[in-house]
Formats: C-alpha cells, structure tokens, sequence
C-alpha cells in the first residue's frame, strides 16, 4: 500500500508541474496582447480556472504548498546575480540606504495606523498561512 | 560585462555545469535552513542572504566567474515563473475573507502598498540617481516573483530589485517589534496585514512567527498588494 501512495504522490507532482509550466506557458503568450508579467497572468488564469471550477483539485492541493514552502531557492539565481551590480549600489550607498530604511518605516507606520483605524474589532478570519 | 545588462535570460551552455551549479544552490539553500533553525530565524542570517553567499564563496573557490554562475543557475530563475503561477492557491483561499472584509481590508492595504514605493522612488529622483535605478526602486514592496518580472518590464533591473526587497524586508522584520509595542497595536491582523504589505515574503515569515493569524493576514495583503502593484506599475510605464 505504502508504494501505491509513493506511486500516486508522485503522478500527482508531474501533473501538477506540468499543469503550472503549462499555464506559465500560456501567460507567457497572453503578454502579446497584455503587457504584465507572464507569471502574473498564468497567476490570474489559475486563479480564474479555480473560480469558475468552485474548488482547489487534489493533485494541485497535495502538492503546491510544498513548492511555495521552497519557493525563495528559485530567487538565488537573481541575488548572486545581484553581485554583479556591487560597484553601482557602493557609488550610491546612501540614497539607497536612506531610500529604503527611511521610506520603509515610514509605509509601514501609515498601514499599521490606517489598519488599526479600518478593520473591525474582532474577527476570526483568515486561518490559512500558506505563502504567497 | 556591461553594467545595466541583466544575465538571467541567457541560455546555459553546458549541461554538466548546469547540473553542478544547480546542485551548489540547492545543498547551499538546505544547509542556510538549517542554520535559521539553529539560529531561531535570525533575521540577519535570512536563508537567503547565506546561501547566496555560499553560492558565491564557491563560485571564488572554484574560480568560476560570477556571470558564467548566473548563466548556470537560470534554469531556477526561469522555474520561478511556473512556481509564481502557483500563488493562485492561497490567493483563492482567502478571497471569502476579502469579500467579507471589502474596503476595510483592501484600503490599508492598497494606499500603504502605493506609499511605499512612491516615496522610495522621490528619494532616488531627489538624488539624481539614474532612471534604471528609480524604476527598481518601485518594485521594492512587491513580493519577489512578481517585482522581478514587474522591473523587467518597466526597465529596471531584477537582480537589483531583489536586493532593494531584501533590505525592505529584513529591516521591516527588525523594526515591527518596537513599533507595535509604541503605538500600543496588540491586534494581530493589523500586524500581519502592515507586514505582508510593505515587507512581502520576509515580512510574512515575520507575521508567521508572531501568530497563525498574523500569518494569514500577511499573506493576503502580499498577494493583493503584489498583485495590485505589480498590473499598476506595468500598465503605467511598461
């Protein structure tokens, strides 16, 4: 029995792969006629196929939260590449420093303010914590 | 190498090197979440941050360039996108609670999401620092995925538009203790929300270690700011 659940997980990851190279795929040709993000927009078919079909299918339900979990390793590639442009962010060190702390602090102030003022009391909502 | 030149749509030459780099990255990314184990997820020795440093540290040692690394790794780079589209799952599963919620929830969300990288791009322009440096900088509360596509398309630099967003959100995970315990906030929802708005994926991890509800907030105002975000920002300059 233990093989025939191995076997099924694992059918179920290559259906599941294929489905979201697929719609990445397909986002990907959408941007001729949409200028976003091929990603975004394979994001939005899925997320349009999960609406129109009422609920998550099972081999997609078993098997993302495992990608999402692991999801920063594809942003490695970008952060070595990120080396590369050292000497343009040494240049401009203290713009970038003060840019980004300064402004950061300050947005976050503002949204904490305006949630406290906006969101009801008490709620019990949102149990679910996968990663987007 | 040319200074503005993205490498992570080259192709890879080899398949052996793929193979070898591609498993340096993901031995470095195992080893760095065992090490925010060990450390209690430090923020400052975010998985990321040591694993890239790792990369890199390997990459001196085997006296590889750096840009013949990137070319190596892009098949990840490229995975990402399919990884992306799977996002759609937990953005379905709370669309009960933006329903419920509306305009409350969305508000805080949308003008904290807008503010943030509007008033990041004033200090770059203020600065006089080049356009393909303001342009990044507008990508700096999107969630990961999406900035890098977002700054492709509207003329940054993704490699660069990481690097903003970790700082982003390393420094908000630094800085959202004291100020909670300064404005008297105890509410967990306006943490999680303020953390998955300005802080995306970083600052979610954050709002998961304050509580499970935090969490949830978190990621929805991530996906909702990143989504938001993102289809203003290419439907403006792309």
């Amino acid at each position: 029995m233990y093989i025939f659940t191995l076997f099924k997980s694992f059918a179920q990851h290559i259906l599941a792969i294929f489905t979201l190279i697929g719609i990445f795929l397909l986002g990907q040709k959408l941007t001729i006629f949409i200028a976003l993000p091929a990603a975004l927009l394979g994001l939005l078919v899925l997320l349009i196929l999960l609406l129109l079909l009422g609920r998550v299918p099972d081999f997609l339900a078993q098997t993302t939260p495992l990608y999402l979990r692991f999801m920063s390793v594809f942003f490695i590639p970008a952060i070595v590449g990120g080396w590369l442009f050292k000497d343009i962010v040494v240049a401009n060190f203290w713009p970038i420093f003060i840019a980004i702390l300064g402004t950061t602090a300050l947005s976050l102030l503002l949204t904490l303010g305006l949630a406290k003022a906006l969101l009801p009391k008490t709620d019990h909502d949102a149990k679910n914590s996968e990663r987007c | 190498m040319l200074a503005w030149e993205s490498l992570l749509d080259t192709l890879p030459t080899s398949i052996s090197d793929v193979a070898l780099w591609t498993a340096v990255v993901v031995l470095s990314y195992a080893f760095a979440l065992r090490v925010a184990v060990w450390t209690k997820h430090n923020v400052l020795l975010h998985p990321l941050l040591l694993s890239s440093m790792l990369v890199l540290l390997f990459a001196l040692g085997l006296t590889t360039p750096v840009t013949e690394v990137v070319e190596h790794i892009s098949i990840l780079y490229w995975l990402l996108g399919p990884v992306t589209v799977a996002l759609a799952l937990p953005v379905y599963s709370q669309i009960s609670v933006i329903k419920k919620l509306g305009g409350r929830i969305l508000l805080p969300i949308l003008l904290g999401g807008t503010l943030a990288p509007l008033t990041a791009w004033l200090v770059f322009w203020l600065s006089g620092l080049e356009e393909v440096l303001q342009l990044t900088i507008l990508t700096k509360s999107i969630t990961t995925p999406l900035a890098m596509d977002t700054a492709k398309i509207i003329g940054g630099i993704p490699e660069l538009s990481v690097l903003f967003l970790m700082i982003t959100g390393i420094f908000s995970a630094i800085i959202i203790g004291p100020l909670l315990t300064q404005l008297h906030i105890k509410d967990d929802r306006i943490s999680g929300l303020s953390l998955g708005t300005i802080a995306h994926a970083i600052g979610t991890a954050k709002a998961l270690q304050i509580s499970e509800q935090a969490g949830a907030f978190a990621t929805l105002a991530l996906c909702v700011n990143g989504i938001a975000t993102a289809i203003i920002m290419s439907a403006v300059l792309g």
